[in-house]
């Protein structure tokens, strides 16, 4: 062992990693000798590629190709590269599939693929008029089953496209979704005048984008891998792999960091809790010093490290103007610790040091915006969003990337297990929490005019000028949609509620307050004029000023 | 507007204004047919209702291809319009014909029935039908064995529809090409809704790292529906395991 060099380039004799590996997917991990890595905390990049949760994962998403159009929504919600998908030219896809012996399987992979209008016949009527346009290229979406936990997520945001749907898994279908997979790996890259420009989504249709390679110990469905995932496809398509991560610890670290596998194709460092900010702040000077000041760097913290734990450390982060990226996950509770409360917490959530009881109703403290603190802070660019609304929180990263500055982009997560919802329900939670107004987003520029109205943008919200969005319920009937209507979803907040849905609590009636109050908060900020307060403004000036007339009396 | 549809134009248009509806009046004429499709298309996927009247109206028919292109260059000559519902109000809009293709394609109309494979289970019902229709069936090996797997399920005393649709999925992920793989895949099928079900009842459920499944383990509990639904594949893939014998 004296002997062994520890030098980097070490990192990568990819036949030691691949023994380790090996051993570990056998479950014989601790029968290897000691290792000088794992003793000085070093995990190889990218290890994660070689996880295998296929003996695990109960189900597995089968695709209906004919109802697919390319939208890219399986791909960009999937917490785990396990489902992506390619666009080849058809010479291409029939040249690969001649190399395919089994004519039942060759059958079965062509039918994966399909003419979508988004690749295929826009391109081809495009290219009637204009030779030099690229003819149009057959679309597919392939099954990785050695990532695949089986959550669900993507049959969720297919959903009314219908044209995913869960199975089951079993020692019979495995090997063809196996060797699919395959296929999918010798298809050259998507090439890219195929990609929509216009579409963020297709960030991830470049395989070279997917720089969190899957692995990772997460749960099924956690909302906080696929916004990681979203991150890292989009600040990769920029700038490669020049870029860097220091992560606060949290669920990210525990499930991001099990050695031997790392999801990660760029340099990853975690330290403590509280000091992940100051960390990067000590790396931005010695890449500035070193001639690196165009790599970006990004924080990746929870809401217990951001908020609270580490909350000081960012807010001197960003005093000090560093050119640094914060990435807040914010599931509004201590998720790898077990769902202890965090300052994020919203009231009458049930969570450990806020148990729900006869007295005391969850949290009974109001959430804390860490959205508006960090726009109070000196030049900082700050955008409060949500994986699932792609556009918006990919226009946010790529802002943030471009800022010089430090940015904060503040995420609505969902976790599983302590919001008590469902494993396939992460995007549809997040979506439903940004209609409801229970976590709206908005984007803070600080260079896009001189008052915080001018920076300040709300769109993305539905029925951004009124109290509450409005749409029709399962009988048909218009009505709002509440804090109260997501809250009802989730099991965090079940004891607030009967078995017919109807609230019991005061509590959450405050709580729903304490959200209207803070979305007219970010109406006032961002300039945008609430009909329903002014309507309801004006009736209350008509009724003061009716009061004021003169009554006619009978004499009269 | 669906949820789906809304959260789309949302997060992928810069809605100005923040209004719908006016955006929608204004922008929607001026997008490419394939934004059309990945705005619209879900409220543009045929349901099970609205395939099953088309199913009624079809009977034991199929339409030729290029009657299908005469049904979508009919429709598109008649320039359909729909109408889009939000925030209490209403927009009239021109259909696209990228839309009116995806819906018409999703309706398998040039999709034959195997009629000769399933001669002996005839009259056969619309549901049946829209499922002997799927392209799960075409493969030459699923529809040699209709006979026996349609005879079986006759013989099981289990819903005759609610197998073949059980059956189509059956085909369709496990791909037999013999009666004997029938056989196996079908064993293994049960054996692995047995091995979740007995998992779903002890409350346990898998976890990828250890230590979180310290901190959330017994959190979590499997919905009423799935262990339900999974008891009824199981009485199902038993139960025509036992008929084919």
């Amino acid at each position: 062992m004296e002997d062994r060099n520890f030098a980097v380039a070490d990192w990568f004799d990819f036949r030691r990693a691949q023994d380790v590996l090996d051993a570990y997917n056998r479950g014989g991990g601790s029968a290897l000798e000691a290792d000088p890595f794992v003793a000085r905390s070093l995990l190889p990049a990218g290890t994660g590629k070689a996880r295998d949760f296929s003996y695990i994962a109960p189900e597995l998403p089968e695709l209906k190709s004919e109802a697919c159009v390319g939208c890219m929504d399986c791909v960009t919600n999937c917490p785990d590269t396990a489902i992506l998908g390619k666009a080849v030219t058809r010479d291409v896809l029939e040249k690969e599939l001649l190399r395919i012996d089994d004519p039942d399987h060759r059958e079965y992979v062509r039918s994966l693929f399909v003419e979508t209008t988004k690749y295929y016949s826009s391109f081809e009527k495009r290219r009637e008029k204009d030779p030099s346009v690229p003819e149009g290229a057959m679309f597919g979406i392939f099954i990785d089953p050695t990532k695949c936990k089986g959550c669900g997520e993507c049959v969720e945001a297919c959903g009314d496209h219908a044209a995913l749907k869960m199975i089951k898994k079993t020692s019979d279908n495995l090997p063809r979704f196996r060797q699919a997979f395959d296929v999918f790996n010798s298809l050259p890259n998507t090439r890219p005048e195929h990609r929509i420009v216009k579409d963020h989504r297709d960030v991830m249709l470049s395989t070279d984008n997917l720089t969190y390679v899957g692995g990772a110990g997460s749960c099924m469905g956690c909302g906080e891998a696929s916004v990681i995932r979203q991150f890292m496809a989009a600040t990769t398509d920029v700038h490669g792999r020049n870029f860097g991560i220091v992560a606060a610890t949290g669920c990210n670290t525990v499930y991001g960091s099990t050695y031997p596998y790392n999801p990660y194709l760029v340099p990853w460092t975690n330290s403590l809790f509280e000091n992940a900010p100051a960390d990067a702040m000590g790396i931005r000077s010695y890449w500035d010093v070193q001639g690196h000041p165009e790599w970006p760097l990004w924080v990746i913290g929870g809401d217990g490290a951001m908020l609270d734990i580490g909350f000081q450390s960012l807010s001197r982060l960003l005093t000090s103007g560093m050119n640094i990226k914060v990435l807040v996950l914010d599931t509004q509770v201590y998720s790898n610790t077990g769902g202890q409360t965090s300052t994020a917490t919203f009231i009458g959530q049930e969570a450990k040091m806020s148990s729900h009881g006869k007295a005391i109703h969850g949290k009974t403290e109001g959430r804390k915006e860490l959205g508006l603190i960090c726009l109070m802070h000196p030049r900082t660019y700050v955008a409060q969003t949500v994986g699932p609304m792609a556009k918006h929180f990919y226009s946010a990263i790529q802002r943030a990337n471009e800022f010089k500055g430090p940015a904060v982009i503040n995420v609505f997560t969902t976790c599983q297990p302590e919001h008590g919802v469902a494993d396939d329900m992460a995007a549809a939670q997040a979506r439903l929490a940004v209609e409801s107004r229970a976590f709206p987003v908005f984007t803070y520029d600080p260079d896009a005019g001189d008052t915080i109205r001018q920076c300040m943008s709300l769109n993305g919200n539905p029925s951004a000028s009124r109290n509450w969005h409005t749409r029709k319920n399962k009988e048909g009937k218009m009505e709002p949609v509440t804090f109260l209507t997501w809250a009802r979803t989730e099991g965090r907040f079940k004891k607030h509620f009967d078995k017919d849905g109807n609230p019991i609590t005061e509590t959450i009636q405050r709580a729903q307050q304490e959200r209207l109050r803070n979305w007219w908060r970010l109406q006032e900020l961002a300039g945008v004029e609430n009909l329903d307060r002014k309507a309801a403004a004006e009736q209350a000036s008509s009724a003061v000023s009716n009061a004021a007339k003169p009554q006619p009396t009978s004499a009269s | 507007m669906s949820p789906q549809v809304l959260s789309y134009l949302l997060t992928h248009h810069d809605v100005e204004g923040l209004d719908v509806l006016p955006w929608l009046r204004d922008r929607l004429p001026g997008l490419e047919g394939y934004e059309h499709d990945l705005l619209l298309s879900p409220l543009f996927t045929p349901d099970m209702d609205a395939r099953l009247r088309c199913e009624e109206t079809l009977g034991e028919f199929a339409l030729e291809k290029e009657d299908v292109e005469e049904v979508l260059h009919r429709l598109a000559a008649r320039e359909a319009r729909f109408e889009l519902l939000h925030d209490g109000e209403s927009l009239d809009v021109e259909l696209h014909p990228v839309l009116i293709a995806r819906y018409v394609r999703l309706l398998h109309l040039d999709a034959g029935l195997p009629l000769e494979e399933a001669a002996a289970f005839r009259p056969l019902s619309p549901l049946v039908r829209l499922h002997l229709r799927d392209r799960a069936w075409h493969r030459p090996q699923s529809r040699a064995l209709i006979p026996s797997l349609l005879g079986a399920a006759l013989t099981t005393g289990l819903d005759f529809t609610e197998q073949v649709v059980f059956l189509t999925d059956f085909v369709r992920s496990h791909r037999p090409s013999s009666l004997a793989d029938c056989v196996v895949f079908l064993a293994n099928t049960a054996k692995a809704y047995e091995d979740d079900l007995e998992k779903h009842r002890s409350g346990a459920r898998p976890f990828f790292d250890p230590e979180l499944k310290g901190s959330h383990a017994g959190k979590w509990k499997v919905a009423d529906e799935t262990v339900a639904r999974h008891e009824r594949a199981i009485a199902m893939a038993r139960g025509l395991l036992k008929a084919i014998g």
